[in-house]
């Protein structure tokens, strides 16, 4: 099933999409909060058997990161022209964040690329972040959406903002197909083999992700690894140790451009969606505590992964491409997605 | 089914299912609603199908649909039933008319109720387990369903309860999926204090 705003049913990217699909059942609506995000529905029920919504975004096409977060020094934005993912990782805030588990498309990428233009414009010397894929995996959906392939080459005509595309998927198809920009950053988040396998459902092997990125280094592409979120096992420093053992073997140096670590931490409201929607789930009955308005794994246990993982890591890599921490924006529930209208 | 009340509605009882009697309009259906959820013990969350007749431009008679989307044509709003069981008959857009259609300008189920049942269930329930199964009664070709015998009527159901049987066997089973998972004890309060004790 697609659903379609009757505002986007003739634009070409909608049009391009539902070739994809010849066989889907496409239904317009007026609005696509119409069917996502409404009251009576269950994000789990849902994620069973999720549709697409092709959809044309309004306003609030890109937010700055709010204050202590993004990267230090610089100014930092984000933008998403999709909401949802199709993984299922049990540790992500997008678990609850909607009420709705449809893949949301704003197929009217040429505005956000306006907007992002103007701001950039606007904003004349400074160092400019974009990251895509803190709604969303940047390139999970890149056969239908062809986002990167739109994204990167608009991003290439300014040398001097960085483009971060974040993402746990191997669809980078379109990327191998274009140049690779020197200010564009693939970014791969990683968990250890046996965290992936228990709580990054449906996702690409830590080792397919590995051999994703050896094809973008021979073709040039600039690099970012995202060992976000740190997660709790009891042998967390052998497993850690053998994922970076793993992904330093495989990945030049050269290719690099830089390496995060993020603990995990969700608002504590995002929390309490999460475990009302998977009470079963393990990961929740790790060491975790509140602290004001976040859960966190216990701050002793957390510095303690932290200094673990960045003294491994510094092993690894110089100090200069190591970003302490590089979260976007604080992970809260988002039961209206207010920044594109009307949703119930 | 044994009879359970013949007033204000007619309703019935099953092992494990409950039917109510709305009679036609988007009022009786929508009253007829709400008065099952309570009568039968104002339990949330449970699958509820509204199965009635309807017609359609070029649909066979006795053809049956699952609405994926509902317009009121009196008010114009729209809902969008969530499907997440397969679907054992194609789906179908339906419009809710407050009176008999003989004319069918759009492709769509035209019916009566509808309207009125989808959104009062979804009060009691989530939008994944609230579905509406169509029968065509009429079409461009065989007009005029009121004037249509019951015992015909009876028949255009009877043929279909095979496929309104499955789909309401899946949807019962997820509304016990979703049950379980209501009832599923949260492990957070265990958590704290727990684990991470070899880094001391």
């Amino acid at each position: 099933m697609i659903y379609v705003e009757e505002d986007v049913l003739n634009h070409p990217r909608t049009l391009a999409i539902q070739n994809r699909f010849p066989d889907a059942e496409v239904v317009s609506c007026a609005r696509y909060g119409e069917i996502f995000n409404r009251r009576a529905q269950h994000f789990r029920l849902q994620k069973r058997r999720p549709s697409l919504i092709l959809a044309k975004k309004h306003r609030n096409f890109v937010h700055e990161a709010p204050s202590g977060f993004g990267v230090a020094g610089a100014r930092s934005f984000v933008f998403d022209p999709m909401l949802n993912c199709i993984y299922d990782c049990r540790y992500c805030y997008l678990q609850g964040m909607f009420r709705s588990a449809h893949y949301v498309v704003f197929v009217n990428y040429e505005d956000y690329q306006w907007a992002m233009e103007e701001k950039i414009r606007a904003l004349p010397g400074e160092e400019l972040w974009f990251f895509s894929g803190y709604h969303c995996d940047s390139l999970a959906l890149e056969p239908v959406t062809r986002l990167a392939a739109s994204f990167v080459p608009f991003f290439s005509r300014f040398p001097q903002v960085i483009l971060e595309l974040r993402t746990k998927s191997t669809q980078i198809k379109s990327l191998l197909d274009l140049e690779a920009p020197p200010n564009v950053v693939v970014a791969f988040s990683f968990t250890p083999e046996e965290v992936q396998a228990a709580q990054e459902h449906e996702t690409p092997s830590v080792d397919r992700r590995i051999r994703a990125m050896e094809r973008l280094q021979e073709r040039g592409w600039r690099l970012g690894l995202r060992f976000d979120p740190l997660i709790y096992t009891e042998d967390f420093r052998e497993q850690y140790r053998r994922l970076f053992r793993q992904v330093f073997g495989s990945l030049r140096l050269g290719s690099l451009h830089s390496v995060s670590v993020g603990p995990f931490r969700l608002a504590a409201d995002a929390f309490k969606a999460m475990v009302r929607l998977y009470p079963e789930a393990p990961l929740f009955a790790g060491p975790l505590e509140q602290e004001n308005d976040y859960v966190a794994y216990r701050r002793e246990l957390e510095e303690a992964m932290v200094e673990f993982c960045t003294a491994e890591l510094l092993r690894h890599v110089p100090q200069e491409i190591f970003l302490p921490s590089l979260s976007v924006a604080p992970a809260t529930p988002a039961y209206s997605t207010a920044a594109s209208g009307p949703v119930p | 089914m044994e009879p359970a009340a013949e007033s204000p509605f007619s309703v019935y009882r099953g092992e494990d299912s409950w039917l109510i009697v709305s009679g036609p309009g988007k009022a009786a259906t929508a009253a007829a609603t709400a008065y099952l959820h309570l009568f039968s013990g104002g339990e949330m969350g449970r699958a509820w199908i509204n199965v009635g007749l309807g017609g359609h431009s070029a649909r066979a008679v006795g053809e049956s649909v699952i609405a994926h989307k509902i317009s009121d044509g009196a008010s114009g709003t729209s809902w969008y039933p969530q499907l997440v069981v397969d679907s054992p008959r194609p789906t179908a857009p339906v419009l809710t008319v407050e009176r008999v259609e003989e004319e069918y300008s759009l492709p769509w189920v035209y019916d009566s109720e509808a309207a009125g049942f989808f959104p009062t269930a979804c009060r009691f329930s989530v939008a994944e387990l609230v579905h509406c199964f169509k029968v065509v009664s009429d079409n461009s070709d065989a007009t005029l369903s009121r004037r249509m015998s019951s015992t015909f009527l009876e028949h255009l159901i009877a043929r279909n309860l095979g496929d309104l049987e499955t789909f309401a066997r899946d949807l019962a089973a997820l509304a016990e999926e979703l049950a379980r998972l209501a009832a599923s004890p949260c492990r957070l309060p265990a958590l704290a204090g727990k684990s991470g004790d070899d880094l001391r």
